[in-house]
């Protein structure tokens, strides 16, 4: 847009918008202006028709000073004329000429004097309120509004002002100081009337460059009035009118075009905003889509999701590396061939309970690969929902767990095996639990255990699932010497590509044997013999796999060394029960001998003592007889002697029978018997019905009836003995009392009181051997008894005897 | 009752004992003679009439036979059973004469088939009861017969 370019745009509603971008712009082409124009082409540069409206922001472009002088002071004097106020704002050679040209209507002094006429100096108003290089809304509010508030009156009459602050700042350069300002001006009409004409010099403009600029000028005002060359002398009143219509239509042109292209504008930012949005919701929504998809391609689980016939929609990466098949080959078909024949019952269910929304969590079944092998696995599957949330179809997230379940089932193999291992069987037994254990846990079903016979040689000690054929043919073959002090274990995963020699490869390849593991049996350090395992296929040995069975093969070496162990344990107690039998047998022909042969000599002294008196009687004097009494007297105490060590030695040996036994009737059997305790000599009381005991009849007579010539033996030289026999309950078991008035023992001594030999009481009054109360302790121990006595030493004894007590019939 | 035509063969190794039976038989007033052997493998070829004892009017067949247990290289439990196999000793009475008090020893020779039981040392007493002990079965046997 050249200089030249001109023209008169009414804006209507500008004032009152927010946004400076107007709806609507209808076309003003100041018609009085036009028809004015025709026919006077002498006209001022603004008729007073063209003038801006009351309350209307006008700007004139002008190319010469003249022209400006005329158009303000034309604008102003109607003002004057009218009664309204006029404000001039203006350069000093502009003022004084738009005065000269007011002074020429109007009396401008007598204007002046009512107000009507105000005249400021652009430059000095500006400065009033120009901060830091931009003006200030509130000092020109203040500024100014004082201006207009003065030229109104109050608000008594209209305002016309003319300004040209805005050029002033334009000229500097300061274009953005002179944007603000027409929009301080505009801001300044809501709060006051007026009618406000702006003027640039057009030079300002010439510059193609600037014609953005330019149409930003103009679209802040509501009216623009073309430079002076328009309606200058020169064209012709034709031309005038042409170019006017040009400019008219071009003007009309571009107001629908702008008007088009602000609301293509708007549209355009509003779609863009819309654009915007949805973008970056698709783009938030691709990305976790994204993400999800990731999330679902690298999932180590197959995720599958199917319809709900079963048809499979979906198949991941997992489900291709779980399964075998991939997405192409599966994709379309029923989910069941994924499911064994065995198993294909469940499909329905899982249909079923997804049709009724219902969600299966953790299922833990067996499925089938592609070549056929099974894999456990742990199914997780959820309705799918449409929009809707009608269910239509599933996802399934199927786990494999193939691994967790065999370290599941090698722990509890292990547990088993362990089970067997620790109770007390025999080798056998323990060999066909590590055949099971090992085929559980290495998952083959052929197996075998070979140990060293005493020749040396490795021969099947347990199997499974091999022929005689093969056993005969392999037996005694072995991959390590004897003497190997660290056996390796040696794994053929491939039998065809193994090193081996060739009658051995055809008698396993004959077995059908593809792969096999020999794993040595050893015990600190010797090798005991070898398990092995069998495979049909070829298998893939790992260290790992063969962790389990290690462990087990170390239990079954541990067994054997400890059947081996309790083997030669059993013989050593075996040697060791028949030679003390031995000795026992010994002892009692010993004591056997001893009850003839010692006897006998000693008999023989008191016989022949006795004979002496009986024959030689009447030949002695008192003397000699007393001395034969005396080796009679000393024949019988040994032979007593002998006899109580005789019994003392029974009852230590003798095999006891141990039975009920009426103590009641046993003791008093005792005291019918034996004249020393009939009432003339020994006062004994058996107080009510003595409890009966658990033992041995023959012991328990021989205890009581020793305690009884125990308590009769040692009283006070011509006391009365007096016996009391009593039992008691006690815990289970029955305590016999003997109890006397004798002269006690001292509890010092009582501790030796049960040992043989031991007499505390050696005065030649209480005559004993020393054995009766150890033949009393040693028979109530053989019967798992106890005995005791309580005495203060002084006022007689209480010796007890106590027994398990019989059950009550 | 046993009269003076009793024969009695003592089988006792123990002189002393064989002493004290014959002063008890004496007391008992028995005056038949007793014969006797010193250990069990003699009483056996006493018994059987083998060897120095073949000539039976020397060494007639005894009707009691008194007999210790314990003897060197044959013991009584040995000649009691053999005796008792013997289909004419079978009728034999014998007498266990012995030191042993034990009641194992009482009960085996009751089982072999020995006629009494007599915890030494040989009384008056001793051979009067089993005098009395043979007597009884002589009236038994007559009262069966």
């Amino acid at each position: 847009m050249g200089a030249t370019v001109c023209y008169i745009l009414k804006r209507t509603n500008l004032i009152d918008r927010e946004t400076d971008v107007p709806d609507s712009i209808t076309l003003d082409p100041a018609p009085n202006s036009s028809r004015k124009s025709t026919t006077d082409p002498e006209a001022s540069a603004l008729t007073e028709d063209s003038h801006p409206e009351s309350n209307d922001h006008a700007i004139q472009f002008y190319d010469d000073d003249h022209f400006l002088a005329e158009s303000v002071s034309t604008f102003i004097c109607k003002g004057i004329e009218a009664g309204e106020g006029g404000i001039v704002i203006g350069t000093p050679e502009h003022r004084e000429a738009v005065e000269n040209r007011i002074s020429n209507r109007v009396n401008l002094k007598e204007a002046k004097a009512k107000g009507l006429y105000t005249a400021l100096d652009a430059a000095e108003t500006l400065s009033g309120f120009m901060i830091g290089g931009a003006p200030d809304s509130n000092s020109f509010e203040r500024i100014i509004g004082g201006v207009l508030h003065n030229a109104a009156n109050g608000s008594g009459r209209k305002v016309r002002a003319f300004g040209e602050m805005v050029a002033l700042l334009w000229a500097e350069g300061n274009r953005e100081g002179a944007f603000r300002l027409e929009q301080m001006w505009n801001e300044l009409r809501r709060k006051h009337s007026f009618s406000l004409l702006c003027a640039y010099p057009m030079k300002n403009f010439e510059s193609s460059a600037n014609r953005e600029v330019f149409e930003r000028i103009c679209q802040t005002h509501s009216h623009v009035f073309p430079t002076e060359g328009y309606i200058a002398p020169g064209h012709s009143g034709q031309d005038r009118l042409k170019t006017i219509a040009l400019l008219e239509q071009k003007a009309r042109a571009l107001e629908a075009e702008i008007a088009d292209r602000k609301r293509i504008e708007l549209c355009l930012r509003e779609s863009e905003a819309r654009l915007q949005n949805l973008l970056e919701g698709r783009a938030r929504e691709n990305e976790s889509l994204r993400h999800l998809a990731a999330i679902v391609e690298n999932s180590d689980d197959a995720i599958i999701s199917k319809d709900l016939n079963g048809i499979i929609r979906s198949w991941n990466s997992g489900a291709e590396r779980i399964f075998g098949y991939t997405a192409e080959e599966v994709v379309g078909r029923n989910v069941t061939v994924l499911i064994p024949p065995e198993r294909q019952h469940e499909e329905p269910g899982i249909l079923a309970r997804l049709r009724r929304g219902e969600r299966i969590d953790h299922y833990q079944t067996v499925r089938q690969r592609k070549d056929g092998t099974r894999v456990d696995v742990s199914l997780t599957v959820s309705p799918v929902r449409d929009d809707a949330g009608t269910i239509v179809g599933a996802s399934k997230i199927a786990r494999d767990i193939t691994e967790q379940k065999r370290v599941e089932m090698r722990q509890q193999v292990l547990f088993d095996f362990a089970c067997v291992v620790n109770r007390p069987v025999g080798l056998p037994e323990i060999f066909e639990a590590a055949l099971t254990a090992i085929c559980s846990a290495q998952s083959c079903n052929r197996a075998s255990i070979l140990l060293y016979d005493a020749e040396g040689v490795m021969r099947f000690r347990a199997w499974r699932g091999l022929s005689d054929e093969y056993r005969r043919a392999v037996e005694g073959h072995s991959p390590w010497k004897r003497d190997d002090s660290a056996p390796k274990a040696v794994c053929l995963d491939d039998v065809s590509k193994a090193e081996l020699n060739d009658t051995l490869r055809a008698v396993v390849a004959q077995e059908g044997i593809r792969a096999l593991a020999f794993l040595p049996i050893t015990h600190e350090g010797r090798l005991l013999g070898k398990f092995m395992i069998y495979y049909d296929a070829p298998h893939h040995f790992t260290a790992e796999e063969l962790q389990p069975t290690q462990t087990i093969i170390n239990q079954v070496a541990f067994a054997i060394e400890r059947q081996k162990a309790g083997e030669i344990l059993e013989r050593t107690v075996n040697e060791r029960t028949a030679s003390l039998r031995e000795a026992i047998a010994q002892m009692e022909e010993f004591s056997y001998s001893v009850s003839h042969d010692l006897r006998a000599p000693v008999r023989a002294m008191q016989c022949y003592a006795e004979v002496l008196l009986e024959d030689y009687g009447n030949k002695l004097d008192d003397t000699a007889k007393k001395y034969l009494d005396r080796i009679i007297n000393g024949g019988v105490r040994m032979d007593r002697l002998i006899q109580d060590i005789l019994t003392y030695s029974r009852l230590s040996r003798r095999e006891m029978e141990l039975k009920p036994i009426p103590v009641d009737k046993v003791t008093r059997e005792i005291v019918r018997q034996y004249q020393d305790m009939h009432s003339s000599q020994a006062d004994v009381q058996v107080e009510g019905n003595l409890l009966s005991v658990i033992g041995h009849e023959p012991s328990l007579a021989q205890a009581i009836s020793n305690l009884l010539h125990n308590a009769l033996k040692f009283v006070p030289p011509g006391t009365m003995p007096k016996i009391r026999i009593r039992s008691e309950q006690r815990n289970g078991d029955v305590r016999l009392w003997i109890e006397d008035n004798g002269i006690g023992i001292k509890p010092e001594y009582q501790h030796r009181l049960f040992s043989v030999f031991e007499r505390i009481h050696p005065e030649k009054n209480y005559e004993g051997t020393g054995i009766g109360l150890a033949i009393v302790r040693k028979a109530a121990e053989r019967m798992g008894g106890k005995v005791g006595v309580e005495s203060d030493g002084v006022n007689g004894c209480r010796f007890w005897i106590q027994l398990p007590a019989a059950p009550v019939t | 009752m046993i009269s003076n035509d009793t024969i009695i063969l003592l089988a006792e190794d123990d002189p002393n004992d064989v002493f004290f039976m014959q002063r008890a038989l004496a007391k008992a007033g028995l005056s038949t003679p007793l014969h006797f052997v010193r250990n069990g493998q003699e009483a056996l070829e006493y018994l059987g009439g083998l060897g120095k004892f073949s000539d039976r009017m020397e060494f007639p067949l005894p009707s009691l036979l008194l007999l210790d247990l314990k003897m060197p290289f044959v013991d009584g439990f040995e000649v009691l059973t053999w005796a008792r196999s013997q289909p004419e000793l079978k009728q034999l009475p014998i007498v266990v004469l012995t030191s042993s008090a034990e009641d194992r020893d009482r009960q085996r020779a009751a089982e072999a088939g020995a006629n009494g039981y007599f915890v030494k040392p040989p009384t008056c007493e001793m051979v009067s009861e089993i005098l009395a002990l043979l007597g009884r079965g002589k009236e038994d046997t007559a009262v069966s017969a």
